[in-house]
Parts: structure tokens; sequence; C-alpha cells
């Protein structure tokens, strides 16, 4: 019953301690919030008394923490992949890539991208790419649903 | 008398019909007659000749005056950029680095009103104008940005706001490239062109008062000019003047060369002509903006008013103040004589010259005037030559030689954007020159007699950031990073070591290898005997012991139990593509290898065994700036990451313990780096290559002449790399948590677990299938307490 508590105890400390790096947080959920950004300005209409607001965490629960900057970039993609500009998609998710090349979810959706444009060899080499970036940090259950995207997009590179 | 002979005379001078008529039947007078008729009719036929020959002459120079108009006018070199810096929150940069990036940029710093192309700083507070730049997505407009810091990072980016006007945050913002080099054409000529819609309306104002006050009404021709100019060079006795209007100034330039004869001028009046008969006065006036020559950078001429904004002025014509613009239309008089940069004053009094010009013709007001006059020249720091980066521009071309025509770079106008980071290229060559300067003189070698090569390339997507052919860094000439191919030494080992890791279960790092000499039969029936660079054996060693202390005999035993295929095959799987000779010796890398290729090998374990081609490039955009080719991020799965992971620890026990751990003699304690050193034979060749989570960077040194050096490769390329990698924004390895691994207590005598505080125990990380089941006595106690604590924690 002690151990049962202490481990109860131990799991609320942990949950409240997850922070894995010192950048804001936007939840995946959230993409579609940053489409107001001008993709290729990068401006985000904020009230101007938060431009000096400290570069807060807000916690993760599920999905990855991505920078700013590369959700602005994500939110371009969008845009370009939705006007059928896919080479313009993958130039931006190289510079998601090149500012943060950790991160897994620019490095899924340039897999996906390629998935789409046929080139099933550079999607799969792209998926394990990124799933081997979400084995180096210990398969953290927020990235749980990045690796089932990125899965998919494997099974379906090897026709599987 | 007199009047006889007058008579006389008057009569020779004037024969009557009669005496005419006698004369023609006289008969000396027929072959005469004959001739005259002769030389009539061949007179007729030549004049036909003439005629057909000119009104051919007419046709061709006009078929050839027509085509050089309206096909490509120009041969626009194709321009090679770095990589543009891309601003956001968090990035890791300096108030005092952003500086250096606004002046590589040729930003002046300003403290009036903001203008495309200048920043002002307060302290940790900026704020600039960019100018803005067309990129492969679309073009980044020029802003008005303000950025603020906080402990080495960028703390926001905003649009800075008017005064009514809130400033307005971004997550983004990517400032314009430097400008690293182009293609130039063979008559080494430099634009950027311009269109007439484009330019400030002062500008064509101020060229026409100046230059052609009659160009919208004359046809190509000022006659009025040319009497005057007849008039002062029949007075001097030679050409002195030349009377010409813009349209006869652009066909000179275009097609005739600066000769002075009248044959030249005639033809130039004839094309003049040509022009504007088939062209209107605007596409005229626009050619010649982009045509006239304004200056000279080095070899390359300054041809048209777009690239002159640029080169005298930082900014393109439209963003030009009227005094900016009044010393470019100034200076056409003679790009020489009134050098602004040369001969500051003369090319004042010039510039007020034209204000004064314009005063008179009611083109500016008085106020415009006084306000011109009293301006500085303005000009911004001279761009850096062609050659600024010769090593790194020497791979560029040749990787866009394969893909182009040398003709279709020198013409096309082509953009290619580089991944090349001008901060790190500096740093490294700033650090390469002072270090060895210093190893020449700490080792008492001869002065100049040490090389040395650098690529620094991004650890994840294999972009080349950096490079260094040799110590001369600005010289062009033998690229040392792509040609010098050396022998690596122990560069070699880690390819040893991962085929041994990729076998989980029969290798791990607390794996025990024989150092002992060994003798192996080599090629020709010859034996190889590897030696320890102390001449020592030591006996039985951990792997880890092995290649962090980099012991020779137990790397060659470990290599020949492998196999020699199965090591050069991992070789090849790391990114070497040549063929390495199958002999025991390339074991402890008696082959020669390029610094690029050691990068390209190092990339792949850096990247966690993904291989990726080093890339200079990323994309090549046309003229018009739509995109012509991408070099895209790939990547392909070489090795299983978790060998590769295992492999880094034991890199990064180099730089912790072993051959490499000078290093935090420069790097701070918690930054963790991996990398190996390489010394050959006779100390010819001294290596070093190694990561962080963001770089990877191979440094060697040695003698161009191969001669024996005093280094090895810790004391030397290491000491070369410590200085570099220091001044860099080094990210510490991240810690690995695969959990196919674990960090274990091995005792590798016994091999089994064991525990912290056993005799004889290792802290290793090792892969689950290598983990031994069994436990030493000790560390199954220490197994028992410990599970026991961790209820307590």
């Amino acid at each position: 019953m002690k151990r049962l508590m202490i481990a109860v105890f131990m799991l609320f400390v942990s949950g409240c301690a997850q922070n894995p790096q010192h950048v804001t947080f936007v939840h995946q959920n959230t993409l579609h919030k940053i489409e107001k950004e001008n993709p290729l300005s990068g401006v985000t209409e904020k009230s101007p008394e938060k431009l000096s607001r400290p570069m807060a965490s807000y916690g993760a629960q599920d999905g990855e923490v991505l920078k700013p900057a590369q959700l602005a970039l994500l939110a371009g993609v969008k845009k370009h992949r939705q006007a059928g500009n896919l080479s313009l998609a993958a130039s931006a998710l190289e510079r998601a890539i090149r500012i943060n090349p950790q991160a897994v979810t620019p490095y899924r959706l340039l897999a996906d991208l390629s998935l789409e444009q046929g080139e099933l060899e550079v999607a799969a080499e792209l998926a394990r790419k990124a799933l081997s970036l979400i084995s180096k940090q210990g398969n953290p259950h927020y990235l749980m649903n990045e690796k089932i995207k990125l899965m998919e997009v494997l099974a379906a590179a090897q026709g599987v | 008398m007199t009047e006889k002979m007058t008579k006389n005379s008057a009569r020779r001078k004037k024969p009557s019909s009669s005496s005419r008529k006698r004369r023609a039947s006289h008969p000396s007078a027929k072959p005469y007659q004959k001739m005259k008729a002769t030389l009539k009719k061949w007179l007729f036929r030549l004049s036909i000749l003439l005629t057909v020959v000119a009104v051919l002459a007419i046709a061709a120079l006009d078929f050839f005056v027509r085509q050089g108009f309206e096909g490509k006018r120009w041969a626009i070199p194709a321009k090679i950029y770095a990589r543009p810096l891309e601003l956001y929150e968090g990035l890791t940069l300096t108030a005092e680095q952003l500086e250096q990036e606004l002046i590589r940029l040729r930003y002046i710093s300003s403290t009036g009103k903001l203008e495309p192309g200048s920043y002002r700083r307060r302290g940790k507070q900026f704020e600039f104008y960019t100018r803005g730049f067309q990129f492969l997505d679309g073009v980044e407009a020029a802003r008005r940005i303000g950025v603020t810091f906080t402990a080495g990072q960028v703390r926001t980016i905003y649009l800075s706001g008017s005064r009514n006007k809130a400033p307005v945050s971004m997550s983004l913002l990517r400032l314009e490239p430097m400008t690293i080099g182009g293609f130039y054409p063979s008559h080494n000529e430099d634009r950027e062109l311009v269109r007439l819609d484009q330019l400030p309306p002062i500008l064509v104002s101020s060229l026409l008062a100046v230059e052609d006050r009659d160009f919208f009404n004359h046809h190509g021709i000022a006659w009025r000019g040319i009497a005057r100019a007849l008039l002062v060079n029949l007075k001097a006795g030679r050409i002195e003047q030349g009377g010409s209007t813009l349209t006869q100034q652009l066909a000179k330039n275009f097609y005739l060369s600066s000769e002075r004869s009248y044959v030249r001028k005639a033809v130039e009046v004839l094309i003049a002509l040509l022009f504007e008969l088939h062209y209107s006065k605007e596409a005229i006036l626009e050619t010649y903006l982009n045509e006239i020559y304004l200056g000279q950078n080095g070899n390359k001429g300054i041809h048209g008013v777009g690239l002159a904004g640029s080169y005298y002025f930082g900014r393109s014509p439209e963003h030009l103040k009227l005094h900016q613009l009044a010393l470019l239309v100034g200076i056409i008089k003679g790009p020489s004589y009134y050098n602004p940069r040369r001969f500051p004053e003369r090319a004042i009094k010039r510039r007020n010259q034209v204000l004064g010009i314009l005063k008179e013709q009611g083109v500016i007001d008085s106020q415009q005037f006084q306000r011109a006059t009293k301006q500085p020249l303005g000009l911004v720091s001279k761009p850096r030559s062609n050659s600024a980066f010769p090593a790194y521009l020497d791979l560029v071309k040749r990787q866009l030689r394969r893909d182009y025509q040398e003709q279709d770079l020198r013409s096309e106008g082509l953009r290619i954007f580089t991944s090349l980071n001008p901060f790190v290229q500096e740093q490294a060559e700033k650090k390469l020159v002072k270090s060895v300067r210093k190893l020449e003189n700490v080792y008492k070698m001869p002065e100049h007699s040490l090389q040395s090569a650098v690529v620094i390339t991004s650890a994840d997507g294999g972009e080349v950031v950096a490079l260094i052919g040799g110590r001369d860094v600005k010289l062009p000439g033998f690229n040392r990073a792509l040609d010098a191919v050396r022998p690596i030494g122990s560069l070699l080992k880690p390819a040893i070591y991962l085929s041994a890791l990729e076998d989980y279960k029969r290798y791990h790092w607390g794996s025990l290898i024989d150092d002992a000499p060994i003798i192996i039969d080599a090629e020709n029936n010859q034996q190889w005997a590897p030696r320890n660079y102390d001449r020592k054996s030591h006996g039985e060693v951990t792997l880890l012991e092995a290649l962090s202390h980099s012991y020779n005999q137990a790397a060659a035993r470990l290599g020949m139990n492998l196999g020699l295929s199965r090591v050069l095959d991992t070789v090849k799987r790391l990114g070497i593509s040549r063929d390495l000779p199958a002999y025991p010796a390339v074991l402890l890398g008696g082959t020669g290898l390029a610094p690029i290729e050691v990068a390209a090998m190092y990339q792949t374990i850096a990247a966690g065994g993904f291989y990726s081609p080093l890339r200079a490039i990323r994309e090549v955009l046309d003229v018009q700036g739509r995109p012509l080719v991408r070099y895209p991020l790939t990547v392909e799965q070489r090795f299983e990451p978790q060998a590769v992971a295992l492999l880094t620890e034991g890199l990064k026990e180099v730089m912790r313990s072993g051959t490499g751990r000078s290093i935090y003699s420069v790097l701070p304690e918690h930054i963790d780096v991996a990398g190996k050193t390489g010394t050959t034979n006779g100390l010819r060749d001294s290596w070093f290559a190694g990561f962080s989570e963001n770089y990877v960077t191979v440094v060697w040194a040695g003698r161009d002449d191969n001669e024996k050096t005093p280094l090895t490769g810790a004391s030397g390329a290491l000491h070369i790399w410590g200085q570099i990698v220091s001044q860099l924004d080094i990210h510490s390895l991240a810690p690995y948590k695969d959990e196919k691994l674990q960090r274990i207590w091995y005792d590798p005598v016994v091999g089994l677990r064991s525990g912290e505080n056993c005799p004889g125990a290792l802290q290793i990380t090792m892969h689950l299938d290598s983990i031994p089941a069994q436990w030493t006595a000790c560390g199954r106690g220490n197994k028992v307490i410990n599970r026991i604590k961790s209820w307590f924690h």
C-alpha cells in the first residue's frame, strides 16, 4: 500500500516536472491558430504588451514541442501544399529542420510530402530518420501520436 | 600682247563647239572618248556595287543591332549567396554577432531616420531596415525591424511601427543573404538589371538634364552637338569632343571600342539611327541605364545603375536619395576620375555641379539643392571581392559544373543559394591562421611550412557551412580540403569499432581485446606489424580503452578478427565512395582520404547512422527568381541508430579521458563532444575529426612536401579544432535515451554485470542484447540494496 502511494506520488511529481525544453510550447492541435501568420513574413498579430514576455513553457502533455518559428513555417507548408507548391513546402520544411534538427514533426511532414510525390524510398528513409529521433528521446509519451503517423507513412512507402 | 594671251587662254579654256567636233573627228581623240565611256560605265557599275554593298552592310548592321538589342543584351553572371540568417526567438546569437552580420551585409549605422540598409543599436536593442530580397518561396519585403536580446539569445523580434502604430511581434525573420561570389563573363562585367518603372523619376530627369536634354526630341543624333564638336575638333587639330546623345553613347558602349576616329563615329551615328528607328525612347533609356559603365571593383566592371547603387550605397536605386542619385549621374562623365572612394572631394564637387544643373533646369528647387549639397557622400564599405572565400567557392563551382554549362553560368544570371555560414567561416579562418603560426613557433618549425585544411558541416543533413583550403585563406589555389588526399591514420578506427558494436551479441565496450604485438600477413608476401604510438603493449584492454587511447595493436587485432572486408564495408556505408585497397594497413588509416571525405564519414556518425551526401548548394534560381533546381535534404539509413549511439559514447570517452582530453582546456566541462585523433607514420599528418550536436568539424595539418612534422593528431589538428570550435555556438551532444540501450556497471574481467562500488566495475552503455544475465556476487548484493533504496526515492 505504501509502495503504491509512493508510486502515485512519484507519478504526480514527474508529470508536473515534464518540461523537456525551455522553449515555447505549442500543441500540435493549435497549429491552425498559427495560420493567422503570414508564412513568408513570420509576422504574428500579437498585442504589444506581449512583446516582452519571457520565453515561457506551458508544459507538454501530447504533441511535440516546437518553436514558434518552426510553427510559422509549418503553417506556410500547409498553404504551399494546398496550392500544389510541393517544392516550396519541402523548402519550408527544411528551414524548420535547420532551426531544430531534433524536431520530429518537420521530418514526418517531409516524409509525408515525399510520399505524396511518389518518392517512396525517400519517404521511407525520412520516416526512419524521424522514428530514430523519437527513439533517441526515449520514446516519450508526447511523441506517440507522431510515432503512429510515422509508422503509417513508412508502411505506405513500403507498400505494406 | 597681254590681251592676245588672255584671248588665247580663254579660247583654250572654252573651246567652241566646232573645235570640239574637230577634235572628235580627230583620230587621236577616239581612244580618249572610249576610255571616258569605259570609265563612266565602270563608275556606274562601281556605284551600283557600292550601293549594294552599303545596303547589305546597313542591313547586316541592322540585323546585328536588332539581334543584340532584342536578344540577350547582357551576359549576367551567376551570383552565389551565403545562407541567409534566420532570426527567431530563442536563437543563440549575441547583439555583437547581429551587428557583425549587418556590417557584412553592408548596412550602415545611422543615428537619424532609418532607411533600407541601415541600422541603429542601443546596447542590446537593435533597429534596422532590411533591404528586402527575393527567395525561392517569395519576396521578403524591406521592413523596419526591432530585435532585443537576453542572455546571448534573441528575445523578441518585432516589426517596428511608425509613431501611430504599435509594434507587431514576429516569430521568424530572414535577412537578405550575403553575396559571396559569382561566375563572371570573360570580360568581367557585372550588373543588376533594373526596369525603368522601378527607378525614381528624379534619376531619369537628372540623367537627361546632364547628359542629353533633347533626348525625347531628337532621332538619335544631336546635329547641333555634332557641329559644335566638329568645330572644336577642327580648331584643336585632333578629336576632342564627341557631342554624343544617350543613344550614341549606348551604341558606343554596346558595340564599339572607345577608339576616337571619324569612321567609328560614323558607325556610331548609324547604329544610333537604327536604334531610334526600331525602338521606343523608353526602351533605349532603360537599356542605357543598365549598360552604362560606372566604376570598377577589382577586375570587374560596374555596369548599370542597379549594381552601381548597391556597389556605392548598399541599396537599390529606388531607395537612393537625391544626393546619391546626383552622384551616380555625375560619375558617368568619368568613373575613374570621379571615383568617390578614391577622390571623394572631386566626387562631391561633381555631384554638386550636377545638383546645380538640376536646380538651373528646374528639376529641383533651391531647398532641395541646399539640403542635397550639404550631404556627405554616404558611401558604404566596398563589397568583398570574388575571392573572399575561395575554397568554399571552389566547392560550389565544382558542384555547379556537374550540372551546368560554363557558358550558362557566366551569362544566364542564375542565383545560387549555398549553406555557407559567414560567421563560422570567418571564425574558423581567423583561428586556423593564428593556430598554425602558434604551432610553428612552439614546435620550432620552419616559418610557413605547416599547412592546414578545415571542413565544417551541419551534424544533420550534411550541409557544408565552412571550408578552408589552406593557411592562406584568401588565396585561391590548391584546395587541400578537397584535394589533399593524405593517410588518415586512426581516423579510420571508428569504422573498426562500429563494425564490432553492430554485433551486439558478440561485442560491447566492455569486451576485452589483446593489445599484444601482432604480425599480420600483408600483400606481396610482406608482413605488417603495427606498433602502438607509445611503443608499449597494454595487455588485455576493453574496446573502450583501446579506442579512447588509440591503441594500434588492439585495433588491428580487432579489425582482423572482424575481417577486412567487413571493416571496409563499414567504411563504405559511412559515406566513403572511394575504393580502398583491401590490405591490412588500411585498418590503421594507411590509405589516403581528403578532409571533405573524412567529413562525410563522420557526418554519418554524427547524424545517428543516416548518410546524407555533403551539399554546399541549397537551390538555384533563374534570373527572374524562378526555381531551377533544388538540392533537397536526403537521408539514408546505413546503420542501426543504437550501434552509432554506442560508437558516439566511445568517441565521447576519447574526449573525456583519451587522446582528445586536452580539449577541455578550451571547452567548458558541461559540453559533450565526440571525436578522434589521427596521426600517420613519421608524424606526417595530424588529423582531428569530431562533432557536437550541431557541427561536424574535420581538421588536417601537415606539410605539402609530405615531410615529417613534430605534431600528433592531439598536439596539432586537435589544437586547431579546439580553437575553432570554442568560438562557435556548439551544442552539447544530447544524452541518448533509447530504451534499447542501458548504462550499466560491468566487470570486464569476469564478463558479468557488476555494481557501482564493486572492484573492477566499469560503467558503460550497452545494448540490451549485450547485457549479461549473470551478476558478480558484489553486483548482486548492490542490486538488492539498490532496489530497496529505490522504494524511498
